[in-house]
């Protein structure tokens, strides 16, 4: 195999050559594959001090020494070095470590005797600052001490000398170790010709993919497993491949060191080959039974029916949402793009008021995970401040709230395995939008705690109405689209207008484009679609009579016309306007002729007609008979 | 004096009594039987506090056979990398199991036997059964059988029962740690004569919580039936 070499060590293998100071920033703390057979072996993860030990030991330097403030200099991995860095600069190596305070007067503090080493010309002296970022509190509440130490540290590297070695000439180095570059006093770093800052990010694919390759695929099974499973797959190499690939793209944005984890709890659990994916779901959310691979596809084709007696009148959209749904299912939602941790689908509703946006989210929460409460709801005209995000994703340490964390991430901590319906996002902060873009590109998110939350196993669901109002020429807001409309008619003003919001009101295109194709414009609510909801909702209360108090009700042939003509004589308001008509017109009635009548159970009660007109709205009713139940 | 974890049988509840009249006034005392090869052992967990030293020689309580076991080598590991990963094994062990991981993991049966011969997993058995033999069947199946001892085969019934399932439990999980099949057959002899067969699968004893297992309803449990 040909070795594949990160592009940190490609630009640490560069500028060691070239400058005397390097700050390695970034994920400092994590393991890395050693990608050339050295003083380490080849593809061995190991820690990063370990690695730059090797890496410039094979390099010919001959000392390597790591400092840091807590124990001094020391180097575990080659003792004697140590011993020659001691004696070479004058100072004393007790068990394994050279005593230093980072801050002082003293000749012996860690700063000076950097700069006798990097001063020295008779052994190429690596010296790594481990830690570095917490050598002071903040760099910008530094007393005299702390600026002292950093200017020595910068004199060190302004004077490093170059050395002759049995591999050719070496500069002395000073490296420092840190996790984010601004720990560090900016005017140490910044606009400094002698220092070069490289950045240690996650592995990339190619990474990911070789701890996956060779013999090393088979350290993240147990030996029976691997015994027992290997031989299938290697008449079909083919299956393994993709495999191999499934779970690096799931393994995206993870550290070697949780990668690592994920390979010895597949060990310990002795998950079988073909179910090594399932790995990422236990170590991300603890359970291996995911939600989405238990759908049963019988169930998924009965999904149009069962959505329909929820959602009346709204064919278009509901074939939309569903294919997405069959997207996510079939495992196809990743095929476009090269990172398959996004969240498993994005929707977009937008659409009338009341057209039923809210009912499909829940309707498909029910649908995939058998609980409406699997649907997440966020108001986000709650979301409208700058700060906001503070409230979502939690507030950083030392801030208000930071114990109680972000309702978002707290919810998708609890249940991975959810729907996220983001409601009216037109009202939320656009700064808010810029944590969302993260979302549906990386398919996760770090909350104030330092958690990283995963959403790879949701669906996020934004509903608006944009578009249903615009403004004119004159500033005013004038309706966009309209009942006389046709639904295509509809659709294409709404899908406009949201464009423009986007593009040319927010100029955010990119947040449009990680929503793709996936607005759906629900319709305004139709006679036909009208009278469907008024049945549904009459019958509701009719069977809840029915069953709760004895009470059976029937409404004549010329009483329920009465009602159908008040209840959709407008239907500018939707669903939700003919459920608030039935209140108004049926409900309110019904229950104060009930009372009125004493009628409290076990009766038999025909409505034969309604005053809509009244006000408050009444109606007439008869009992039919006295009936003994039970 | 707690016997948690521990079943109950009279010679157990005996040693009970004398412990609690002499224990806490008898000078320590080597564990019953202990064999070469488990010198410098970490003691079991939960295994017997010691006993008087006449009595331990009359039968030791054999939970050690069950409690413990060597531990499992990781062929894919030693497979992957060909210095020690674990920190633990001595590089001369991990050289070893590198040179047959590949074989081992092969299910080369031949590369089993020779792996069965440098390791000797059983050796530590041999001060409480003689005899062993183990062979490789199949890359899936190992058998082994063994011949009891009279001074722990002539010690009742239960006793009895108690010994050959702790052995074999023992000799399973010895087997199984080292390498990579799925069951092991185990077969007890008294002269020649057949006491008890039992097949071990790995699936079980993955199972198995051996501080609190009942040997003998779990060789029972996996269709072992005493003779």
């Amino acid at each position: 195999m040909e070795p594949l070499i990160s592009k940190w060590h490609r630009e640490l293998e560069l500028f060691s050559a070239i400058k005397p100071m390097l700050i390695l920033e970034g994920n400092v703390l994590d393991q890395y594959r050693y990608p050339v057979a050295g003083s380490i072996p080849e593809d061995e993860l190991v820690p990063l001090p370990r690695y730059l030990q090797g890496f410039f030991a094979d390099l010919g330097y001959e000392q390597v020494v790591f400092y840091s403030n807590l124990f001094g200099f020391v180097n575990p991995y080659a003792p004697r070095m140590l011993e020659r860095f001691a004696q070479q600069n004058g100072v004393k190596a007790e068990g394994g470590v050279i005593p230093a305070e980072f801050k002082g007067n003293s000749a012996d503090t860690a700063p000076n005797i950097i700069r006798r080493a990097m001063a020295q010309q008779s052994a190429a002296t690596v010296t790594v600052l481990e830690l570095a970022s917490h050598y002071i509190t903040t760099p910008e509440r530094m007393d005299q001490n702390d600026v002292n130490s950093f200017n020595l540290l910068l004199q060190a590297a302004l004077s490093a000398s170059v050395v002759r070695t049995s591999q050719g000439r070496r500069q002395n180095l000073l490296v420092l170790l840190v996790n984010k570059l601004n720990d560090l006093p900016a005017w140490f770093y910044l606009n400094n010709p002698v220092c070069k800052t490289i950045t240690l990010d996650a592995p990339d694919r190619e990474e990911r993919k070789r701890l996956m390759c060779g013999n090393a695929f088979a350290t993240f099974f147990d030996s029976t497993v691997y015994r027992t499973d290997m031989p299938y797959y290697r008449q079909h190499p083919e299956e393994l491949e993709r495999l191999r690939e499934k779970f690096v793209g799931l393994t995206e944005g993870l550290t070697f060191t949780e990668l690592d984890a994920m390979r010895r709890l597949s060990k310990q659990e002795c998950t079988p080959i073909r179910e090594l994916c399932s790995v990422v779901d236990l170590y991300k959310y603890g359970i291996k039974e995911n939600p989405w691979e238990q759908l049963s596809m019988d169930s998924l084709r009965t999904a149009r029916q069962d959505f329909e007696k929820r959602i009346k009148g709204q064919d278009a959209a509901l074939e939309r949402t569903l294919d997405v749904v069959k997207r996510a299912v079939t495992g196809m939602n990743g095929l476009s793009s090269s990172s398959t941790a996004k969240p498993k689908g994005v929707l977009f509703f937008a659409g009338p008021t009341g057209t039923g946006k809210t009912e499909t989210a829940k309707a498909l929460a029910e649908k995939l995970f058998g609980d409406e409460s699997a649907c997440i709801r966020f108001d986000m005209s709650e979301y409208g401040q700058s700060h906001s995000d503070q409230k979502l994703m939690g507030a950083p340490p030392g801030y208000v709230g930071y114990e109680a964390g972000g309702q978002l991430t707290n919810a998708v901590k609890k249940n991975p395995f959810a729907i996220l319906l983001f409601d009216e996002i037109e009202k939320a902060h656009p700064t808010i939008l810029d944590k969302f873009l993260q979302i549906l590109e990386d398919g996760r998110m770090t909350d104030g705690q330092g958690n990283t939350v995963y959403f790879s196993e949701t669906i996020i669901i934004f509903t608006s109405n944009l578009g249903m109002y615009v403004k004119d020429e004159f500033g005013r807001r004038v309706q966009n689209v309209t009942m006389d409309m046709s639904y295509s008619e509809v659709e294409d003003a709404i899908r406009q207008a949201i464009d423009d919001y986007f593009k040319l009101e927010l100029g955010r295109p990119e947040i449009l484009n990680r929503i793709g194709e996936n607005i759906v414009v629900f319709d305004f609510i139709r006679q036909e679609a009208g009278e469907a909801i008024l049945r549904a909702q009459v019958n509701k209360i009719i069977r809840r009579m029915d069953e709760q108090k004895r009470i059976v009700i029937t409404v004549t042939d010329e009483a329920y016309d009465q009602l159908r003509q008040a209840a959709l004589a407008d239907l500018s308001n939707g669903g939700r306007g003919v459920g608030n008509q039935v209140e108004a017109l049926l409900i309110n009635p019904l229950s104060r002729w009930l009372f009125d009548h004493g009628v409290t159970g076990n009766a038999r009660v025909e409505i034969t007609a309604f005053d809509t007109a009244a006000r408050p709205a009444s109606l007439t009713c008869q009992v039919l008979e006295e009936e003994k139940h039970e | 004096m707690s016997n948690a974890g521990r079943p109950t049988n009279p010679l157990d509840q005996l040693y009970d009594i004398v412990n609690d009249l002499w224990g806490a006034s008898q000078p320590a005392a080597a564990p019953a039987g202990t064999a070469p090869g488990e010198t410098g052992r970490p003691a079991p967990a939960g295994a017997a506090p010691e006993k008087p030293r006449g009595f331990q020689q009359a039968f030791p309580p054999f939970e050690h056979f069950w409690r413990t076991a060597d531990e499992t080598v990781d062929w894919t590991e030693a497979l992957a990398y060909a210095s020690p990963q674990d920190g633990i094994t001595s590089p001369a062990l991990w050289a070893f199991f590198h040179e047959h991981a590949e074989q081992v993991l092969a299910g080369n049966v031949a590369a089993y036997v020779e792996v069965l011969q440098q390791a000797n997993p059983l050796g530590d058995l041999a001060p409480y059964a003689s005899a062993f033999n183990v062979r490789a069947e199949s890359a899936d199946r190992l058998t082994v059988s063994f011949e009891g001892l009279e001074q722990y085969l002539n010690a009742g019934d239960a006793e009895r029962r108690r010994y050959l399932a702790g052995i074999s439990l023992r000799c399973a999980r010895d087997l199984m740690a080292l390498l990579p099949v799925c069951e092991t057959v185990v077969t007890a002899r008294r002269a020649g004569e057949q006491l008890l067969e039992v097949t071990f699968t790995r699936q079980e004893l993955q199972k198995v919580r051996f501080s609190v297992v009942d040997p003998v309803a779990f060789v029972e449990r996996c269709g072992g039936v005493f003779a």
